[in-house]
């Protein structure tokens, strides 16, 4: 708040030229805060993506699984194939089985070393070229990441963005009309049922099957749509709605009350402040005191909670995709780590990191606009008094 | 009045003949549904409550947990199949008896102290406690529901007895060879060169392989070894057993698990690829060190090194007991997998692979009692890989899927694994004299011929990827070539004009010739359509390959000489239908894929695709579709003939072009490009939301009811009766009851019907044929001097029933107490 009170020092009082040479530098400055902050936050990504890559390979040991599983499958073709190889010398049947190994070893790039092999991880990542998958395809039968990626993201921006945005709106405002009955039955009710999101979603979700689809019989189990799919687009839409019920359901389920209850009490905090108490003894109406006092001081963490709940949702929700059979980027994920394929899942986090680097820096711009205190660049916070 | 009458029995006539003619046409053509959906379900409680509500119609997937049997068993309506194709065993690391790297002692380099595993482990207790009933006690290398157990059920029985469960024999044996190996037992504990003998258990965590990992290492325990128990998940696991030294020690014991997902009907080589060095060339493998009796029994037996079923047999036995004397894998149990689905709908399962490994369930579902409708099919998963018929998906569930769309030349016994003609009619097998070759169904005519027979001289031997051309046998083999195995197949006549491929083209000999340049062209360096992995399959098939004529093309006749042959005639009969390793292909719609790879814009084999780094051949949905459309206007602009300087003697240029229509239309009307000739086609594949579905073929030449016959396994169901006791010395007569539905099984269809006398101690005595009576009754005499050889108290004569028409040898035991 102590901008708020400074007196006008005597460069404000210089002409009009020395204040354009002062913008300048000012822009100056801001430039050259935001180029040190991307190169800072682009260095972070690049260090963070290579920590990746070593520990999804676990330092180049997944080569070791790697092997050991071609063995294996060479080996059960090998087995299958006994009445032809019926008459083979031994000799014979190592060469046939070791070309099969090489085969596969060449395919999975297994022939050159684990850390050349990080380098051009790390390089497909930082490009977002993100290379090709090991082992999985996407649906449509593509190995290349990005179309993988690509392909399962619309089903789970559908389902989080539904759940994340009908929580946070009715979070928030809900929050804000518990925060000014304090003490309310229904505020005590909140409270009671907080501890309800210590079960994530999933475990909401297996009930809501129970009930709903099992035994009512009212709403569909999972999936994304019903089989065979409606021809007709409305129908097809109307149908993706209703497998929607029960996984937004869920989610919201496992968070529902905990959330309310921190923003309720996030805002209780900001009602009790004197300058509240001002407003409203001056009889500002209720609405423009929750509008001007409460909303605009408590903006930047909104904005932040908001910005990064958003791009946790790309990574989906992992066990409650698995629970609705819902063909998102959660499943994709899972089924990824199953499979060691480390492209798919260094892909699926090269894009977090990127997204949460770009989030992280437009907060940066965001909390300058919204928050006067908040300066950027050299002096940042230390403005000649 | 007369009026009356006579409008009376028009009437009367009209309504019988309409109804005569509804009744032909009630079977229809192609499936008996009008439509399937198969739908992703990846879990299999959710699966089965599905089935529960009527959500679904089967849930195609091999289950074995207990707890969603016993679902299924509290469900009235849901029904289900059983299978058997995976099996359980515990792999031993035989390195030692000190292992290098570690200087540590292994006791199971020992053979005997592998051997008397066999005793320690309770297999009755492993199948009916840890895998809750759901298997079944396994002794040998071969499945217990396969032709070859129910060939060789005495010996399998005499061994089955003498390798129960006996613990103390174990410990004794094991005693004995610990103190041959100078260890000692120190306060209940083995001690090698002062301290503890530890044994590393590799126990799989993801199946009930943990909980007989955990009864494993507590028998152990009991006998003075100290236990550590590593779980590990497969992938974990693989480096350790698989490719790791044996020598570095890191386990004793490995719980592993196979799996075949047909119906084996010779697994003969079995020994050979478990127990020997021959088998795989890891490091594992290559420790193996069988006496070297044992070796040559099995390469024996693999190489059919025999000339009558006789020897094969004898050679099994003397397997059978090598097998366990050497031990360094101890079978464990068959497991029992249910296929469920609901009490409304009828299906065909595979006894070996269940729904999902099964080639008629497409031909034989159906809801009951209805002609046409819709079954929704659950599946774990649904086209996880690109399909293309060359090299595309080979996961069990899209396979399931892919058989629905298409045909093979011949179609699988479910139960006995045995061949049946499909597309082609009949055929002729001539196998050089000597070598142990039978029949067992009519539609096969077999003959022996000294020396094998010549293949002639303008029998394609082999491709010339320059001039794509076939190489004949003259040119090839100058001095002449002979075949073990020649084969002539003859299909139906109109055959190419009754059968279409799903867009509507006919099936040509063409699509034959076809097919056969692909198990060629690829091969081959020079080639356009070369692809490094297509190089061993080429190799292999070189090995015996002799050459293929085609004699006759209306009606199409097939003459293949191969040195290859099989135990059964019926088996693989090489027709050269197009049916590649992962679906059906016609030449023209894998002609457009030929022109996409030979421009590296796809490929067929994943690992070319990732050399390439283009797309994997996918022909129904993804990137490729839009490269396969550009290709296809490319074809029917040029009027293209793929391999013309060969396939222009069986491809017109109309025919070219009408082909490409046809397929241009399909594309246009169903968004992909996957054709098959069989009973239902690919209608619309949704791959994100992961449904398929599957649309009756209503010019499919065959009526729905072709298969109906195997939509239930005819097990025999067995009954012995006999006195509560018999002196001994004197006669014994038992009845044996044998039918199946209420209904005697004919005679005609059983294998054999025989008696295995066990004494008090369990020890096989004897065994006696049985003697048909009249159909459904049978009788053992069981002689005096049989009898004499009893001991006092309570013997157990078991009879023991296989059947032609499913493999599973049924045994039924009566007790009857032998008194002096």
């Amino acid at each position: 708040m102590d901008q708020q009170f400074n007196v006008p020092d005597v460069e404000t009082q210089e002409p009009d030229v020395e204040r354009e040479g002062d913008s300048g530098s000012n822009l100056k400055r801001i430039a050259k805060y935001f180029g040190f902050r991307l190169i800072a936050l682009f260095i972070t990504v690049v260090v963070a993506i290579y920590l990746l890559i070593l520990i999804a390979n676990m330092g180049g040991a997944v080569d070791n699984i790697r092997m050991g599983q071609i063995r294996e499958n060479v080996g059960m073709q090998m087995m299958a194939m006994s009445s032809e190889m019926a008459d083979w010398p031994s000799e014979r049947r190592r060469e046939y089985e070791e070309q099969l190994v090489e085969q596969e070893r060449r395919r999975l790039g297994l022939d050159q070393p684990f850390i050349l092999r990080s380098v051009y991880y790390l390089r497909d990542a930082i490009t977002l070229d993100l290379g090709r998958a090991e082992q999985m395809t996407s649906d449509a039968g593509s190995r290349r990441v990005q179309l993988i990626i690509l392909e399962r993201l619309p089903p789970t921006l559908m389902l989080m963005m539904s759940y994340f945005l009908i929580m946070f709106f009715v979070a928030l405002f809900g929050a804000l009309f518990l925060s000014r009955r304090y003490g309310s039955k229904l505020d005590k009710l909140v409270v009671v049922l907080a501890p309800s999101s210590a079960a994530p979603g999933w475990f909401y979700g297996i009930f809501l099957i129970l009930i709903f689809a099992a035994v009512l019989g009212w709403l569909p189990f999972g999936g994304m749509v019903a089989a065979p799919p409606p021809r007709e687009t409305h129908l097809y839409a109307l149908s993706v709605l209703r497998h929607l019920i029960l996984p937004v359901t869920a989610l919201i389920m496992g968070g529902f009350f905990l959330t309310i209850y921190n923003w309720r009490t996030f805002f209780l905090i900001y009602s009790s402040e004197d300058y509240v108490e001002m407003a409203k003894a001056k009889g500002l109406s209720n609405r423009a005191i929750e509008r001007k006092y409460i909303l605009r001081p408590t903006l930047p963490p909104i904005i932040t909670s908001f910005a990064l709940g958003m791009i946790v949702m790309w990574m989906g929700a992992i066990i409650l995709e698995q629970v609705f059979n819902w063909p998102g980027l959660g499943r994709m994920l899972y089924e990824a780590i199953g499979l060691f394929d480390v492209p798919i899942i260094v892909g699926g986090q090269v894009i977090y990191a990127y997204l949460l680097a770009a989030t992280v820096f437009v907060l940066d711009i965001l909390y300058a606009l919204l928050d006067p205190r908040v300066k950027m660049g050299a002096g940042a916070g230390g403005n000649k008094q | 009045m007369q009026k009356r009458i006579l409008i009376g029995l028009l009437v009367f006539i009209f309504v019988m003949g309409v109804s005569i003619a509804v009744s032909a046409d009630d079977v229809p053509y192609g499936g008996w549904l009008d439509r399937i959906v198969a739908e992703e379900e990846a879990s299999t409680a959710a699966g089965v409550t599905k089935l529960g509500t009527g959500d679904l119609g089967v849930y195609a997937d091999t289950i074995t947990e207990v707890d969603i049997y016993e679902m299924i068993l509290d469900n009235p309506e849901i029904l289900y199949a059983e299978s058997f194709g995976s099996y359980n065993e515990l792999s031993f690391n035989p390195a030692g008896p000190v292992f290098e790297e570690t200087g540590k002692l292994n006791p199971f380099a020992v053979a005997r102290v592998r051997e008397a595993m066999n005793w320690l482990i309770d297999r009755e207790y492993m199948a009916n406690e840890i895998f809750g009933g759901m298997a079944v006690p396994r002794l040998f290398p071969i499945t217990s529901a396969f032709p070859d157990y129910a060939a060789m059920v005495e010996k399998v029985r005499e061994l089955e007895v003498a390798y129960s469960h006996n613990p103390d024999l174990a410990e004794e044996v094991i005693t004995e060879e610990m103190l041959a190996l100078e260890a000692e037992m120190v306060d209940g504990v083995w001690h090698f060169e002062g301290e503890p003998v530890v044994i590393n258990i590799l126990i799989r965590s993801e199946d009930e392989r943990t909980e007989v990992g955990d009864y494993v290492g507590t028998l152990l325990e009991g006998i003075g070894f100290e236990v550590e128990r590593r779980y590990a998940t497969a992938a974990e696991a693989s480096p350790i057993w698989m490719t790791g030294n044996p020598e570095a020690g890191r386990f004793h014991i490995y719980t592993g698990g196979w799996i075949t997902t047909v119906v084996d009907r010779d697994q003969s080589a079995n020994w050979d690829f478990f127990y020997t060095p021959r088998g795989l060339g890891t490091p594992l493998w290559q420790a193996y060190e069988p006496s070297e009796e044992f070796d040559t029994a099995a390469e024996r037996l693999a190489q059919r090194d025999f000339s009558t079923m006789e020897e094969r047999a004898e050679l099994m036995a003397l397997n059978m007991e090598l097998g366990l004397q050497d031990s360094v894998r101890v079978w464990l149990v068959d497991r029992l997998a249910v296929n469920p689905y609901r009490y409304d709908v009828e299906l065909t399962a595979d006894l070996a692979g269940g729904i999902s490994g099964s080639w008629l369930w497409a031909r034989t579902i159906r809801n009951v009692g209805e002609v046409g409708g819709q079954v929704n099919v659950g599946l774990p998963s649904v086209m996880p890989e690109p399909w293309n018929p060359m090299d595309g998906s080979n996961w069990v569930f899209d396979m399931m899927l892919i058989r629905a769309t298409a045909d093979m030349g011949y179609m699988w016994d479910p139960y006995t694994g045995l061949h049946h003609p499909n597309i082609f009619e009949s055929a002729k097998v001539v196998i050089e004299e000597g070598l142990p070759v039978d029949k067992t169904l009519d539609w096969v005519e077999l003959e022996f011929i000294e020396g094998g027979t010549e293949v002639p001289e303008d029998a394609w031997a082999d491709w010339d990827p320059v001039e794509q051309r076939f190489i004949t046998v003259g040119e090839k083999y100058p001095e002449g070539v002979t075949a073990r195995r020649a084969v002539t197949t003859f299909y139906p006549e109109n055959i190419q004009q009754d059968l279409r491929w799903h867009d509507g083209s006919n099936f040509s000999v063409a699509d034959l010739v076809w097919a056969h340049i692909m198990s060629f062209d690829r091969a081959f360096e020079e080639s356009d359509f070369f692809d490094e992995a297509q190089v061993p399959p080429y190799e292999s098939l070189m090995d015996t390959y002799r050459g293929v004529r085609i004699i006759d093309q209306d009606p199409i006749t097939v003459e293949y000489y191969s040195n290859l042959f099989y135990l059964d005639a019926e088996w693989y009969i090489p027709s050269l239908f197009p049916y590649f390793a992962q679906g059906p292909g016609a030449w023209h719609n894998m002609a457009i894929g030929y022109l996409a790879e030979v421009n590296e814009e796809v490929a067929a084999s994943s690992s070319k695709a990732d050399a390439l780094e283009v797309e994997h051949l996918n022909m129904i949905g993804g990137p490729s579709l839009d490269i396969l459309e550009n290709y296809l206007q490319v074809a029917m602009d040029e009027a293209f003939i793929p391999y013309e300087n060969t396939l222009g003697e069986f491809i017109s240029e109309e025919e070219a072009m009408e082909r490409y229509q046809n397929l241009y239309d399909w594309y246009q009307d169903k968004g992909h490009f996957w054709i098959g000739t069989g009973p239902y086609y690919l209608d619309a594949a949704y791959p994100v939301e992961g449904i398929v579905e599957l649309a009756v073929n209503e010019d499919y030449p065959f009526r729905a009811d072709r298969w109906d016959m195997f939509v239930e396994p005819m097990v025999p169901e067995v009954g012995v009766t006999g006195p509560g006791a018999v002196r001994m010395g004197s006669d014994l007569t038992l009845d044996i009851s044998i039918f199946f539905d209420d209904e005697p099984y004919l005679s005609e269809d059983l294998d054999t019907v025989s008696v295995l006398v066990f004494d008090e101690r369990d020890r096989l005595i004897d065994t006696v044929t049985a003697e048909m009576i009249e159909e459904g009754h049978w009788r053992a005499e069981i002689s005096g001097e049989i009898t004499s050889r009893l001991s006092f108290g309570s013997s157990t004569f078991e009879a023991v029933v296989t059947s032609r028409l499913v493999a599973l040898p049924v045994m039924e035991a009566l007790s009857i107490v032998t008194f002096e």
